[in-house]
């Protein structure tokens, strides 16, 4: 290898660490400005973040078969929850919550801890309406709190939750459109690249997702007005996906 | 999957309860399998994520919950693909010989798409210590100290593989 | 990239004719007149001018892209099909009274100071509007949508990206099916925005007599309004803290994640509902 060529690979050498932050002030803008005057280790960069990138991308790989089965033959025998009817989820202290507010908010937050409300919500039932909270700034977790209340108590059998596809299908007033639309869209799937099928697959999988959650809350939580209304407000959402779907692929058809 | 559904099926499972455990097997065994695969090849990695899980229900006592269960879950997942690897490869290097060449050849049924599955070809060819530092770092996120620590090298070692297969990841870029 | 593009464009038209500017169409536009882009694909750039006239540049002599009318409206597309899938820019400028339909397939797209109504079907690529005069709705399958300056109210969704509203007058209705929303310094009575995987920002006022409604499912929502406002603000959380910088007297509880309070007066309706993730309502300052 020739002396340019050393040199060369002495930069490129530093590039990884250059793009993770992981020289020092110095070394970084050394680097910096020999990026300025070098095409060729400009184009390395590009190339290394874009594989950093990938990678950063890949999701998760199932198995080629359920390997449930195995584990469950494996592991032991069934034994009865030493805990249930007695589950409780700790509340995050205030210092465990997340916190993006400003940082007055954070700083008050500290100064009034000791104040602060973090109510269950057999206490949030209990409160009355003339409840007042005086203080100029407010915190309340609310965070799952009742759930696993709700889930001791839970009457299907061994306490386990029921598998939500089984609780709750899609509100009667969409049910009818929607297997209409799924049906249309199953069949324009031809007339669709398949770029547009990816994105539109990985996008309906969000909505999967937050369907998925509303109904595993409403199996726990089967009174609450404002799952049934946010469920719904899901599935409206995935019509409207799927009148996009349509619409595109009439347009490309 | 809610957080504290989740850290519920970490209670009841840690009490003996199948089914909560079951939920987190199904929650979690993508992630699992897919660090199995990148870490090992496709040969013992179906096992190798079996063994994790019977693994991660056997120390669920010792899961203390200061960390997500994912988390402690991975980095069981980790330790245990790092000590079993080799032993694995050896069995399944003699059961391939002995039931033929197309079982080895049967493609696993995957999520990725098509792009991804072209990189994660192309992962599976790296040297195995490059191989290491990049999925850990590049896919998993973990810091240069966290992986030093577990693979026993020096964090230089670990940057420097790191650079290793960024370089010969980038032919396989489009 | 359409900045870069849009950069290009703007320095070759105040300098002369683009080098790339090689095939021009002009049209007369009248008053009513509807322009209706549609089957384009390519980084497009609209504009308005002082002229009753429309003028399309392209960059491609074959892009094949035609310009017709049909009674009121004037459609300009790329009729032959194999040509569809190419990748044209093109520079369009026309009368700001105009109103202005766009059916793209994977296009960047942006509308300077079109006055009459905006209405853009995209199925992938970004699209920016600036300073419209009138209604503006956009839908996308897969791209950021902008909108700054807009006096007649905006609609927008995209299921993949981010919706940023910003100086925004008239009803809002936004959302991200995968990104965050951030509605800047909105003036309006109707507000509504939605995203399933993303976090919604919110300033701006609240009119008495108005509806502001912001639903996440996993994301936060962060709500900062004037101190002296007057409103009924309606909490639901499934899984998330509350927190406010504005004092709170409870009025309502239903099931434990649900409460109502008013500040001020209940002249106005805000609701708020996070299945998963925090929401914050902070003063402005």
């Amino acid at each position: 290898m020739n002396r340019f060529a050393t040199e060369h690979t002495d930069w490129t050498d530093r590039l990884s660490d250059f793009m993770d932050g992981a020289l020092g002030s110095a070394e970084h803008t050394e680097v910096e400005d020999h990026l300025s005057g070098c095409g060729a280790c400009r184009r390395t960069l590009e190339e290394l973040r874009a594989v950093a990138s990938r990678a950063a991308e890949l999701g998760p790989v199932e198995p080629s078969r359920d390997l449930w089965g195995g584990i469950a033959a494996t592991i032991e025998a069934p034994v009865a929850p030493k805990t249930a009817g007695a589950q409780v989820i700790e509340l995050p202290t205030a210092g465990q919550r997340r916190n993006h507010g400003p940082t007055r908010g954070r700083d008050l937050e500290e100064a009034l801890a000791p104040r602060r409300f973090v109510l269950s919500s057999r206490q949030l039932a209990a409160a009355s309406l003339a409840l007042v909270a005086a203080t100029s700034f407010v915190t309340w977790s609310l965070r799952g709190v009742s759930a696993p209340e709700q889930a001791a108590v839970d009457p299907v059998p061994g306490g386990v939750i029921m598998p939500t596809s089984q609780i709750v299908g899609p509100p009667a007033d969409l049910a009818g459109e929607l297997a209409s639309l799924e049906a249309a869209v199953l069949d324009a799937r031809a007339d669709l690249d398949p770029n547009t099928v990816r994105v539109l697959e990985r996008n309906l999988g969000i909505i999967e997702q937050a369907i998925d959650d509303s109904r595993r809350a409403l199996a726990q939580d089967p009174e609450n007005d404002f799952l049934v209304e946010h469920l719904h407000r899901v599935y409206e959402r995935k019509i409207e996906y799927l009148r996009d779907a349509t619409r595109v692929a009439e347009s490309a058809g | 999957m809610p957080e504290h559904f989740e850290q519920a099926d970490v209670r009841r499972a840690a009490d003996g309860d199948h089914a909560a455990f079951e939920r987190l097997y199904r929650e979690h065994v993508g992630r699992i399998h897919a660090l199995c695969i990148r870490m090992t090849g496709d040969d013992v990695a179906e096992d190798l994520t079996q063994e994790v899980f019977i693994r991660a229900w056997n120390k669920l006592g010792t899961f203390k919950g200061d960390s997500k269960f994912g988390t402690w879950l991975h980095r069981l997942a980790i330790n245990h693909v790092l000590s079993r690897r080799e032993t694995l490869r050896r069995r399944q290097s003699h059961r391939a010989h002995g039931e033929g060449i197309l079982n080895r050849l049967a493609a696993p049924v995957r999520r990725s798409s098509g792009h991804a599955m072209d990189l994660e070809k192309a992962i599976g060819e790296l040297p195995e210590r490059a191989r290491d530092v990049f999925v850990l770092y590049d896919v998993e996120g973990y810091s240069h100290d966290e992986i030093a620590e577990s693979l026993g090298v020096s964090v230089g070692t670990s940057k420097s593989q790191l650079h290793r297969a960024r370089m010969l990841m980038r032919k396989h870029l489009d | 990239m359409t900045s870069v593009a849009l950069i290009l464009l703007l320095t070759a038209s105040s300098h002369g004719p683009a080098p790339w500017a090689v095939a021009d169409t002009v049209v007369q536009i009248r008053a009513g007149d509807r322009v209706v882009l549609e089957n384009l694909a390519g980084d497009v750039s609209v504009e308005t001018w002082g002229r009753q006239e429309m003028e399309v540049r392209t960059d491609d002599e074959g892009s094949g892209i035609s310009v017709r009318r049909s009674g009121s409206t004037v459609r300009v597309s790329t009729d032959d099909r194999k040509r569809r899938s190419r990748s044209v820019d093109a520079y369009i400028r026309l009368p700001a009274s105009v109103d202005l339909q766009v059916r793209g397939r994977s296009l960047d797209l942006v509308v300077e100071g079109v006055n009459g109504r905006i209405d853009v079907n995209n199925v992938s690529g970004n699209v920016r509007i600036e300073n419209p005069g009138g209604p503006v709705s956009v839908r996308t399958i897969e791209g950021e949508i902008h909108v700054i300056g807009a006096l007649g109210g905006v609609t927008a969704s995209s299921q993949s990206d981010d919706v940023t509203l910003r100086d925004v007058r008239g009803p809002v209705d936004v959302h991200s099916g995968d990104g965050d929303i951030v509605l800047a310094d909105v003036v309006s009575t109707s507000v509504r925005a939605e995203t399933q995987d993303g976090d919604i920002d919110f300033t701006g006022t609240i009119d008495d007599g108005g509806d502001y409604g912001f639903f996440v499912h996993d994301g936060d929502a962060t709500i900062a309004i004037p101190s002296g406002v007057n409103a009924r603000v309606e909490v639901s959380t499934f899984d998330g803290d509350f927190e406010s910088e504005f004092p709170v007297r409870l009025q309502r509880f239903t099931g434990g994640r649900e409460f109502d309070f008013t500040v001020g007066e209940p002249r106005a309706r805000i609701e708020i509902q996070v299945f998963d993730g925090e929401i914050r309502l902070l003063q402005r300052r």
